[in-house]
């Protein structure tokens, strides 16, 4: 592939012919182009360079085509056009100094998939959570973010996509692992890092008393979320968790790098021993998974699962209290139906 | 047998008959004029000598969509401005064959004796 080449990846759109691609450069960075008009030349192109997460985005329906094609600035922004009518994979760009006239721009609200399309991902499902009682704005606010920090670690044990698994174990090995702030940049950072069709999307939100959310997300990630719920609420999972968390203080292993806290063998065996205990009682499948993203240190592990049980005790705290009720997949909605 | 030249492969072997589908097709003109169905290969607006069989194939296809919403937010694109109505159009045995592709969009290849403008039954602004 050549500088002046950019490889053709997927039609997004056809209509008589291509009318929206994605492609990528010699850079390996990513263009999102759409079919305009031209007295002569019916194939012609305009391509606007695309961040990673604004791929997702588009694709999910989150952002229509125009903002996807002019979201870019700065340095950043990079302009191209070339011909493209479908037969060939490799296409020559030059590159276009120019802002692009309105004719060759999208109108607002061209969205790849609207709210009501049912087209949506074959893994992707849709759950209901029940509410009840009086919610105020601050539970509206809480529990989405309660619920997308564990939705998050859990997907990036169960589902990273393969083009992603180098950023997620960087992610897991780049914090210093001090807590608080460390923490919180690494859960949205995990959440980020979803591809956007898979993360946690509001269908429809009904507030009464009772109330629903009808929500999607990856199916089996939302599910183990929910029955490591379950099985902590009835299981001796917080004395577990006091007992590594207060051994772990005692060796003054919390608030450390592992570097600052000299880890050594000792110290693994019984942080591995604590892990699984605590894993178990809450029916959390994925330690081995979290152990190896973590570059085999349990020291890494044991504060994640820690900071993983915490914020299961926080989401568990709307179900426990009443106000939420997971009730999975609503039988006429799942699996989806591709109608279209 | 096909309203338009085909290649000897073509339509794909996966193409399907068309069945009693409702199709939407976006359309310049109310009522739509025969032109409107036309492929890109059939309006010469796609070069095709020399190109595989299987992309002669495609641009010998009409698109259509599944959906309603499919079709009509169409004019919102920059080539597509002028598709400022959507054809319903009724499908049958008779029509031809259709493969779906992406999403809700697809070929359809319409046989020679469809009498396409008798099967639009209802034309919208898009």
């Amino acid at each position: 592939m050549h500088r002046s080449e950019l490889q053709i990846e997927e039609t997004l759109l056809e209509y008589d012919g291509p009318q929206v691609v994605l492609g990528r450069d010699f850079y390996g960075k990513s263009f999102v182009c759409v079919a305009v008009p031209h007295n002569d030349h019916n194939d012609l192109f305009f391509g606007s360079r695309i961040s990673e997460d604004n791929v997702g985005q588009l694709l999910a329906g989150r952002i229509d085509l125009l903002y996807a094609l002019t979201a870019e600035r700065g340095r950043r922004r990079k302009f191209v056009t070339f011909h493209y009518d479908g037969s060939e994979e490799l296409v020559r760009i030059q590159p276009f100094e120019e802002q692009p006239s309105a004719d060759w721009l999208p109108e607002p609200k061209f969205f790849l998939r609207d709210s009501d399309d049912s087209a949506m991902a074959a893994d992707q499902s849709r759950v209901t959570i029940g509410i009840d009682g009086r919610w105020d704005i601050r539970d509206l606010e809480e529990f989405p973010q309660a619920l997308a920090g564990p939705y998050a670690f859990l997907h990036s044990l169960m589902r990273t996509p393969r083009e992603h698994a180098a950023m997620v174990m960087n992610m897991f090995r780049r914090y210093p692992w001090r807590g608080g702030f460390s923490t919180v940049n690494f859960y949205r950072d995990l959440y980020k890092s979803i591809p956007a069709p898979e993360r946690v999307i509001v269908r429809k939100m009904e507030y009464a008393s009772p109330g629903v959310f009808e929500l999607t997300a990856a199916r089996d990630v939302i599910d183990a979320l929910h029955q490591e719920i379950e099985a902590f609420s009835t299981s001796n999972s917080y004395e577990l968790y006091q007992e590594l968390h207060r051994e772990m203080s005692s060796r003054e292993l919390l608030g450390r790098t592992p570097e600052e806290a000299g880890v050594d063998d000792e110290i693994e065996e019984f942080l591995h021993d604590g892990c699984t205990r605590l894993s178990r009682s809450i029916g959390f499948t994925q330690l081995n998974r979290l152990y190896r993203l973590c570059g085999n240190s349990w020291f890494l592990a044991s504060k994640l699962l820690l900071a993983h049980y915490r914020r299961l005790l926080e989401l568990s705290e709307f179900y426990r209290s009443g106000k939420a009720e997971y009730r999975g997949g609503a039988p006429d909605t799942d699996p989806l139906d591709v109608a279209s | 047998m096909f309203f338009e030249t085909l290649p000897q492969q073509c339509p794909p072997a996966d193409a399907i008959a068309a069945g009693d589908a409702l199709v939407f097709r976006a359309v310049r003109a109310n009522p739509p004029t025969i032109e409107d169905f036309h492929s890109q290969a059939m309006l010469g607006t796609i070069e095709l000598d020399g190109r595989p069989e299987e992309f002669v194939c495609r641009a010998s296809s009409c698109s259509v969509f599944t959906t309603l919403n499919g079709a009509r937010k169409l004019k919102k694109l920059p080539k597509l401005r002028d598709r400022v109505f959507v054809a319903s159009v009724q499908l049958t045995d008779d029509a031809g064959v259709i493969r779906p592709s992406a999403g809700a969009h697809m070929e359809w290849w319409i046989y020679r004796d469809f009498d396409v403008l008798s099967s639009v039954v209802e034309v919208c602004d898009a």
